[in-house]
């Protein structure tokens, strides 16, 4: 665990995690999640010398206690065991980090700045101020430096390298995405590289701890109350109900539970109800030669040639997951056991242009997440699935398994020709990990749920800082948009005498 | 009922994807605890459905799902599995997932 260069002592850390909640509660400062989000904010606020705590639902894992993209992740730092789903007319499956450092602690840690043109559509349709390229770039920068973003020095999965290849001969651009990661220098025999993901329990959490904030995990807040000079926190924790007071609340909770909270507490404007998400289909290649091995690492290749419309990248593509993906093809399943080393698992994603809401369920603790994929979405991602099998034909695929239930095996660049030209809601399984939109921020008062820096409409005291003001889709993997914008307003929020 | 609906799911499922002869007893766990962890207003409707799933039969073969044949059972998951109804491919495909993902995994562990 690194700080400013210099180790971090990791029990001092895990010692001072509150392990109980105090009998009277008071402060004045309380961030509720602890996610990229919250994680920035609360330590920002730390070392500005504020009073802070962080609640955050999940508990603490170290990242050595689990193993990456493993069972156990799936049961414990998931939300819902990974059991998530957006209805709509296609529904949508959805993983969210349920843990101290939320969805930092799961992902693979690919970092793009948010795209020029996407801060420009934000500026031109939500009427979002100050958030340029150039007002955005300090806070990358921050942010870049304080979670190591660097480019994998050793020696790439083979099959993210098989991605850069079919790109290559296709002649669209492709490239090496970095990651939030500290590589050690050293690399274990396979020449991979050695290191650890700088998630938020590695890197603003310790930070935010040192500098006196507090963190309470395993603790959920059920509903916010307006009281005099402050708000009332109605919490639970390990079954047990408590209430707490704060002068002022964040509220980074994620895209899903942000909105849910806030429309259980009776809070706000335009609240939960332009959810977005990057509604992403997947297929399998099985290949000639060896391209996958047990550690092989996160794949960092992304074609952007056909963005915004949709964009390709590789998936973890372990036994387990390579099984997954082969379940829509009956009678390949052994194929998994037998041949994993020659598959791995791609995507194309879509920017999304649909309209989703979360809403509370009365009596339930649980939002329902809707999300309506629109017709355009829909014939991006059979084009984008077509293109992405044309991709693996060139690098090499033998044969292509889309994640569509029924359809065959694609054996030739021909088969293509037979794939759907507009997704069928039925038999397409469709994945996403990036949730976003649900509380949209800018000054256009009929669509936003927050001023331009995170402020809650109609709300003195309450913020929004994590992946819910994103006005839309990045279209890229949006940690990196979530950590600077957060950082962006913390800043504006200490920095305007609050 | 239920349990016996998702051991017998569990095991039916598990065997076209394992690699050996293995028993199902960790999956059929698995897939109980992954019940308790939906969404909380899923919970009480997936039972429902599993109960249903596991009765349904005795209209057809005077036997609940459980105690059908190796076949049988598997023409009526193949039947779910195209139904037009969302609801019933979808409940075959959660049982489907992750009995998949749970038999590789623990060979991967193993």
């Amino acid at each position: 665990m690194f700080i400013s260069g210099k180790m971090f002592n990791k029990r001092e850390f895990q010692d001072s995690i509150l392990r109980e909640v105090p009998a009277s509660f008071h402060v004045e400062h309380v961030v509720i999640g602890s996610g990229p989000g919250g994680a920035v904010t609360a330590c920002m606020l730390a070392e500005a010398g504020r009073d802070v705590l962080v609640i955050e639902e999940g508990d603490y894992y170290d990242l050595e206690d689990i193993h990456p993209f493993s069972m156990d992740e799936m049961k414990h730092k998931y939300r819902n065991g990974g059991l998530t789903l957006s209805f709509g007319k296609v529904k949508v499956n959805y993983v969210e980090g349920k843990c101290v450092g939320g969805g930092s602690e799961v992902n693979s840690g690919l970092y793009h700045r948010t795209p020029a043109s996407v801060l420009a559509h934000w500026g031109e349709t939500y009427k979002l101020s100050h958030a340029s390229d150039e007002e955005l770039e300090p806070f990358y920068r921050q942010c870049e430096q304080d979670v190591c973003i660097s480019y994998n020095p050793g020696k790439l999965p083979r099959a993210s390298l098989k991605l850069a290849e079919g790109a290559d001969i296709k002649g669209w651009s492709q490239q090496e995405v970095p990651r939030w990661f500290r590589y050690s220098g050293s690399m274990d025999a396979d020449g991979v590289a050695q290191g650890v993901k700088m998630s938020m329990t590695q890197t603003y959490l310790p930070r935010m701890m040192k500098a006196g904030g507090r963190l309470l995990p395993s603790t959920r807040c059920l509903r916010l109350e307006k009281r005099s000079g402050g708000y009332l926190l109605h919490c639970e924790r390990e079954g047990i109900a408590f209430t707490m007071t704060a002068t002022f609340c964040f509220v980074c909770a994620g895209a899903v539970h942000t909105p849910q909270l806030l429309r259980k507490s009776g809070m706000g404007r335009n609240v939960g109800k332009s959810f977005l998400l990057h509604p992403t289909i997947k297929a399998t290649a099985l290949f000639g030669e060896e391209v996958n091995q047990l550690g092989m690492g996160v794949p960092v290749h992304q074609v952007k040639e056909f963005a915004p419309d949709f964009s390709f990248g590789c998936s973890i593509s372990t036994p387990p997951y390579l099984a997954l993906a082969l379940a829509d093809h009956p009678g390949y399943g052994a194929l998994v056991n037998s041949h994993w080393r020659n598959m791995a698992i791609y995507y194309a994603m879509t920017c999304s242009e649909g309209n989703g809401s979360v809403s509370p369920v009365p009596f339930y603790r649980d939002p329902v997440v809707r999300y309506s994929i629109t017709d355009k979405e829909k014939r991006n991602l059979a084009l984008g699935l077509k293109k992405l099998c044309e991709l693996l034909f060139a690098a090499g695929a033998k044969t292509v398994f889309p994640s569509i239930n029924g359809y065959g095996a694609l054996h030739c660049l021909e088969d293509i020709d037979a794939l759907p030209s507009v997704i069928d809601e039925r038999t397409t399984n469709l994945m996403t990990i990036h949730l976003f939109s649900s509380c949209p921020m800018g000054e256009d008062r009929t669509k936003c749920a927050t001023d331009s820096f995170g402020k809650l409409l109609g709300e003195e005291g309450v913020y929004v800082n994590d992946a819910s003001l994103l006005p839309t889709a990045p279209g890229v993997n949006p940690q990196g948009t979530i950590m600077a914008f957060a950082l962006r307003n913390i800043h504006h929020f200490i920095n305007h005498g609050k | 009922m239920i349990r016996a609906t998702v051991t017998a799911m569990a095991w039916q499922l598990g065997r076209s994807g394992a690699a050996g002869p293995v028993t199902f007893d960790a999956e059929t766990a698995f897939l109980l605890q992954q019940m308790n962890r939906m969404p909380d207003y899923l919970r009480l409707p997936f039972r429902l459905l599993t109960l249903y799933f596991g009765y349904h039969t005795l209209l057809w073969y005077g036997k609940t799902f459980p105690e059908l044949s190796p076949e049988q059972r598997d023409k009526v998951i193949r039947s779910w599995k195209h139904a037009p109804l969302s609801f019933m491919p979808t409940f075959i495909r959660f049982f489907e997932g992750l009995v998949t993902v749970h038999v590789h995994f623990r060979q991967d562990v193993q």
